[in-house]
Order: structure tokens, then C-alpha cells, then sequence
């Protein structure tokens, strides 16, 4: 990205993407919702909600690694804090994107403040998430900057942590709550979408650093290699965690008698679940648990892009297993597994997301020094 | 017990011309000199009560929905409901033949598009050795309603009188009562909204629930503007076999138009039940089992 005219074209690039969610979301407000979704009452929540999940998962699961440094003192992770608060920040943004185009009518939004209901998830976790990216920004401002006492941007990091864990519980509490579908998997979700946010923020930060790297200095700086190395032994072991979660899922599901479980026999007969798993899962535990693989620069950059790329499958999945199955019983129909594959433009929303992640991530790193080392909290 | 023409409870019997035709005919459809206009002649006769008392017959094609609306509440006291009511639906199983009579009436009133039903006609059917039924499916308007727990901006709400309502002024169309709803009772308006031209001008109101805002989500109101003026739902007048009771919990009564029973007497002795009771959202739509059925289970062209 030394190259100017290089850098003007990758974001010519990443504009495509934009342009066409731009376009998705114009003909959103245009010609109504059955322009855009798949629009059907079966299956209200659509892919931009698991866009949503996934890109806000993704953001407290960064800054939750970010916190290693600045709340519980491993000096060794500081050059990574940067970066990961910059990328919590943009995936905070791309999953607001995708949230905002998902709600029907976001002009009423204002009532959220005029009349909220303290008895929803959804509210608390729209104020955790809100919460979240003040906090966030402050810090990462103060970081940049190099203001700010080190009792304050503890106090911060502290109050940032808190959020983060009380956010994605509570995300996991919006479908955890839902006693009737219960492929939601009630507590079991918020804890599972604890560890899940953390591989899925450490593979976004290896995503992002390691390609940085390899465009600067031709792979990691020496100086960086131990942290990495201890950063790819973290990303294995919750891995292996969230693997582990995945399975029981799983056997619960199959061991049931419950009708609602039908979805879940449906849903590991499919491609994309056995991509969520094998690939998403399995093949990057793998890779992080042989040291000839996790050592290597290729071996961390393709666990983290498997990774990537399972998780924003797997959350698809979860959000359409308790969905695909009408909960009705009794209700002859309701044996049918209603068929839900989002259409191109919510396809196109989605990659709007990514693509504004990408970009606002490639305009941090050319102008905001996220390889900043010094963070000077200690 | 059956207390025919019990004028003193039965407040509900006084909604006029619409009910007596609905009750007749099936849907509330008013034979007009009044035919629509480019409609073609079915050629399938029909016989209609008029106001007058004489029977005569029109074709199908000459009949015209009439919708009506009876001077909803809106904004604040859309919210408070009627003092001292509590409303309560009784829907008899074994009557339903699956006449979608309450289903058309309820969309025609409700400004829906023809795929969309708050009122939907559910084949049921318990255990592989019993008989299938039709099961008509309203919103429940639980007392402990998921819907209005979950909504973050208080668009749904639970009014005195028992009715759960949704404002689709203030609905921001994030779905999350549709997929906490146990009934499956919700509906998004993805679409345009139908027959627009006809709702031009019209003031919005919870209780109508017209006209629809795209992007929002609707409901069974159990229609509360008619209710305000002692008029049964749209869907009980429509019903040609008088499957859907109405009424007042308090008043422990209940009525379909041309039969008033004690709701605590109907409940004792025809074991009514309310539907998945162990989500303890606590329901408001009682069913009467589908025994000593009046007709045997029939597929019909409708299903």
C-alpha cells in the first residue's frame, strides 16, 4: 500500500462492493422491503441479521483481546491494541450497517430513546453496543493522540471490558430468551457466543495485521513473532472451545425428541453446515494445534481466513435454526423445513458490511499509525 | 347454557345490518344497487337478508366488502382500552369447516394483501389416529404477551382491556415479537400496502390497524373500534357457522351473533383449553374441542 495509484485502485475495488450495497439499500427504501429480502413471515430475521451478529461479535471478541494489554497487564500484547480497539471500532460500524437496513422503518428509530423498553434484550443490548462504540472511540482517540492519565484509560479499558462481555451476552439473550425455538439453545448461546467472539476477533485482527505485514516487511517483524505465536496458541485453544460447544450443539440436538429439533437433523445435512465445522472449525484447530502449521505466516493467515469465513456461515446457520421449522405444533405444515437461502441482494447488504469494514479499515492503516506500540498504560 | 335473544347481555347483538348479513352469508358483504364496477356476473345466486326483512337473491358478482370502521381511538387513548372490559375469544373447533369467511372479512377490514392473514385456518390434527380439524388461529392477546416484552420501543403494547395492540406508528420493523411470538401470530407488511388509494386520508389507529405502513409489523387486533361500539370482530360476524365467540371476561359472557353463553359455563363444560398453556403467556383465545362435530373433516377447495 506504498503505492499510491495501487491503494486508489484497491479502493476502487472495495467501491464495487460498496456501490452495489448502496444500490441494495436505495431500492430498500424505494421499492420496500420484498425488493431486498426474501420476505417471507416464516423467516423475518434474514441474513443482515446474522450479519449484524457476526460483525458485532467480531468487534467485542477484538477489543476482549485488546483488554489483555490494557486491563490485565501482558505488556507483550501492546502492539496488537491499536489495531484490535481500530477493527472493534469498524465492525462495530459494518454491523450497525447491516442492523440499520434490516429494520423495517429506521426513521422511528428516535423512539428508541423517547419510549424504550427496559423489559427488551434487544434495548440493552442497543445500549450496550451504543455504549460500546462511545467507549471505544474515546479510547482509541486517547491512544492515538497519546492523551489522557493512565488511572483514566484504565478506568476506560475497565468499563470497556464490562461492556463488551455484558453486549454479546445480551445479544446471546436476544435469542436465548425466545422460549419457543428452542434450536436457540437458551443460556447455552450467550456462553457460546462469548467464545466464539473471541476467535472470531483474533482471526479479523490476524486477517488484517498479517496481510499489512506481508505487503510492509514481507511477513511478521521479528519483534512481533512472540506475540503472535502466543496471540495463535490463544486462537487455538478457543477454537478448539467453541469446537467443542459446536459438537454438544450438536448431540443435544440429536438426542432430543423435541419436534423443533428437526431443523437442527435438517441443518447438518447441509453443505454449509458441514463448511461451518470442518472447514470453519476443525481445519484452523488443526492448523493451531501442529506448531509446523501455527509457526508459519501462511498457517495463521489461512486459519484466520477459515475462520473468517466459517463463523459468518455458522451465524447464518444459528440464526436460521430456530427459524426454518414453524413452532406451531399439531399444525400439519409445521412438519415442513421451510426453505430460506438469502436472496442477491441481501447478499449484497451483507458484503456492504465487509466491504465497508475493509475500507475503512484500509483508510485507518494508511493514515492513523495503527502499528502503534507504545500504548502506554502501565 | 344458551340464553337466546337475552337482550341485557347481549350488548354485542347490536351492531345492526352487518352482522345479520355476515351471519347469513358468510362474509360481511353488502348487496348493493351498488354492484362493483367492471365486475363480471358469476353466475352463482346468493340470498341476502335486507334491512327491510325480505329475502332476495343477487349474484356473487354484484356484491361489494364493507369494510366498516366505527370511530377508533387514536394516539394516547388508543393505548388506555375500554375500563372495565376484558376481552376474550371463544372459537368453537368442532364447527370449523374451513370457510375462510372470518379470514377474507378480517383482510378485507385490515387492508391486506391476499397472501397475508392475521385471522390464518390451520389443518390440525393431534395424533396420527384422530381425525384432522381446522383450527382458525387469531392473535392470542396473552396476558403475559412475549411480543409486548420484547418490543424495544413499547410499539406493542398490553392496553386495560386486554387487548395487545401494535402501533405501527412507532414500530421500527425489527421483527423480534414475530420470532418471540409462540403463536406465530405476527405479520410484516414487506410489501406495499394494498388497495392504498382507499386509505388515503385516513387517520392511522392501533385499533383498526389501517392504514398499513410498509415496514412494520400487524396483527389480529380482535378489531377494539368495533368493540367500542358493542360490534362483534369482523371475523365472528363473517364466520357462516358462528365458530368465533366474542366477548367480556368480566361480564363472563360470550356471543358469535345468534348464541350467548356464560364464558366460565362454555370453559366447565365443554373443556374448553387455551392453546400450549406451558409457555404461560396466558392466552385470551380459548378452543372448544373439535368433538360431536357438526361436519365430518373435509378437505376443501379452500385448503
Amino acid at each position: 500500500m506504498k503505492n499510491g495509484k495501487s491503494f486508489i485502485l484497491w479502493l476502487g475495488f472495495l467501491g464495487i462492493f460498496l456501490a452495489l450495497g448502496a444500490f441494495a439499500a436505495l431500492r430498500l427504501y424505494t421499492q420496500g422491503s420484498d425488493a431486498v429480502f426474501h420476505a417471507d413471515d416464516s423467516v423475518p430475521w434474514t441474513l443482515l441479521i446474522a450479519s449484524y451478529v457476526f460483525f458485532v461479535l467480531t468487534s467485542t471478541g477484538a477489543t476482549i483481546v485488546a483488554s489483555l494489554s490494557m486491563v490485565f497487564g501482558f505488556t507483550k500484547f501492546d502492539p496488537m491494541v491499536k489495531r484490535a480497539i481500530f477493527i472493534g471500532l469498524i465492525s462495530l460500524v459494518a454491523g450497525f450497517l447491516s442492523m440499520g437496513l434490516e429494520l423495517g422503518d429506521p426513521l422511528h428509530m428516535f423512539y428508541y430513546f423517547l419510549t424504550p423498553n427496559f423489559k427488551s434484550p434487544i434495548w440493552w443490548m442497543g445500549a450496550f453496543y451504543m455504549s460500546l462504540l462511545i467507549i471505544l472511540s474515546i479510547k482509541f482517540w486517547q491512544i492515538h493522540k497519546g492523551i489522557g492519565s493512565v488511572k483514566l484509560r484504565k478506568i476506560l479499558s475497565i468499563t470497556a471490558l464490562i461492556l463488551e462481555i455484558a453486549a454479546l451476552t445480551t445479544l446471546g439473550s436476544v435469542f436465548g430468551f425466545i422460549e419457543a425455538r428452542p434450536t436457540y439453545f437458551g443460556e447455552f448461546i450467550q456462553v457460546y457466543f462469548l467464545f466464539s467472539s473471541i476467535i472470531s476477533g483474533i482471526s479479523a485482527i490476524f486477517f488484517f495485521s498479517l496481510i499489512v505485514y506481508k505487503l510492509k516487511y514481507n511477513g511478521i517483524p521479528e519483534s512481533l513473532k512472540s506475540m503472535f505465536e502466543s496471540l495463535s496458541k490463544i486462537f487455538g485453544a478457543f477454537i478448539g472451545i467453541t469446537l467443542l460447544f459446536s459438537i454438544w450443539r450438536i448431540l443435544i440436538g440429536l438426542y432430543a425428541n423435541r419436534p423443533e429439533f428437526d431443523a437442527l437433523h435438517y441443518i447438518i445435512d447441509t453443505w454449509h453446515y458441514r463448511v461451518e465445522i470442518f472447514i470453519g472449525l476443525m481445519v484452523p484447530f488443526a492448523i493451531m494445534i501442529i506448531p509446523n502449521f501455527r509457526k508459519t505466516f501462511t498457517g495463521k493467515l489461512l486459519a484466520a481466513i477459515l475462520v473468517f469465513i466459517g463463523l459468518g456461515i455458522e451465524r447464518m446457520n444459528m440464526v436460521m435454526l430456530g427459524q426454518i421449522r414453524p413452532i406451531f405444533p399439531q399444525f400439519l405444515e409445521s412438519k415442513h423445513i421451510i426453505s430460506y437461502f438469502p436472496t442477491f441482494w441481501e447478499w449484497a447488504i451483507a458484503m456492504f458490511s465487509l466491504a465497508l469494514m475493509i475500507f475503512l479499515y484500509s483508510l485507518g492503516e494508511k493514515y492513523l499509525k495503527l502499528e502503534t506500540h507504545d500504548i502506554s498504560t502501565k | 347454557m344458551k340464553k337466546k335473544d337475552d337482550k341485557s347481555r347481549r350488548k354485542f347483538l347490536r351492531y345492526t345490518f352487518g352482522a345479520g348479513l355476515g351471519t347469513l352469508i358468510g362474509v360481511p358483504l353488502i348487496s348493493n344497487s351498488f354492484a362493483q364496477e367492471g365486475k363480471p356476473l358469476s353466475g352463482d345466486k346468493i340470498k341476502l337478508l335486507t334491512t327491510d326483512g325480505k329475502v332476495i337473491e343477487v349474484d356473487k358478482g354484484e356484491l361489494k366488502n364493507m369494510a366498516s370502521y366505527a370511530h377508533p381511538a387514536i394516539d394516547k387513548e388508543a393505548r388506555k382500552g375500554l375500563p372495565n372490559r376484558k376481552f376474550v375469544m371463544v372459537i368453537d373447533l368442532s364447527r370449523c369447516k374451513n370457510a375462510r369467511a372470518c379470514v377474507e372479512s378480517c383482510q378485507y377490514a385490515h387492508q391486506l394483501r391476499p397472501e397475508q392473514e392475521f385471522m390464518k385456518v390451520l389443518k390440525m390434527q393431534d395424533t396420527e389416529k384422530t381425525a384432522p380439524y381446522w383450527m382458525p388461529k387469531p392473535c392470542f392477546h396473552c396476558d403475559n404477551a412475549t411480543c409486548v416484552d420484547v418490543c424495544p420501543v413499547y410499539a406493542t403494547y398490553k392496553r386495560d382491556d386486554g387487548l395487545v395492540l401494535v402501533d405501527s406508528n412507532r414500530c421500527i420493523g425489527c421483527k423480534y415479537c414475530m420470532v418471540a411470538c409462540p403463536y406465530e401470530a405476527r405479520v410484516f407488511h414487506w410489501k406495499e400496502p394494498f388497495r392504498k388509494e382507499e386509505f388515503e386520508g385516513m387517520d392511522y389507529s392501533p385499533e383498526t390497524s389501517v392504514p398499513v405502513k410498509q415496514g412494520t409489523v400487524g396483527k389480529c387486533d380482535f378489531c377494539p373500534d368495533l368493540a367500542r361500539n358493542d360490534q362483534l370482530p369482523h371475523c365472528a360476524t363473517a364466520c357462516p357457522e358462528g365458530v368465533i365467540y366474542f366477548g367480556d371476561y368480566n361480564e363472563d359472557t360470550v356471543t358469535n351473533g345468534y348464541e350467548t353463553h356464560r364464558l366460565s359455563e362454555l370453559i366447565e363444560k365443554k373443556s374448553a383449553y387455551r392453546y400450549l398453556p406451558h409457555y404461560g403467556t396466558e392466552p385470551n383465545v380459548y378452543y372448544l374441542p373439535p368433538v360431536d362435530r357438526i361436519y365430518p373433516f373435509e378437505e376443501t377447495k379452500n385448503s
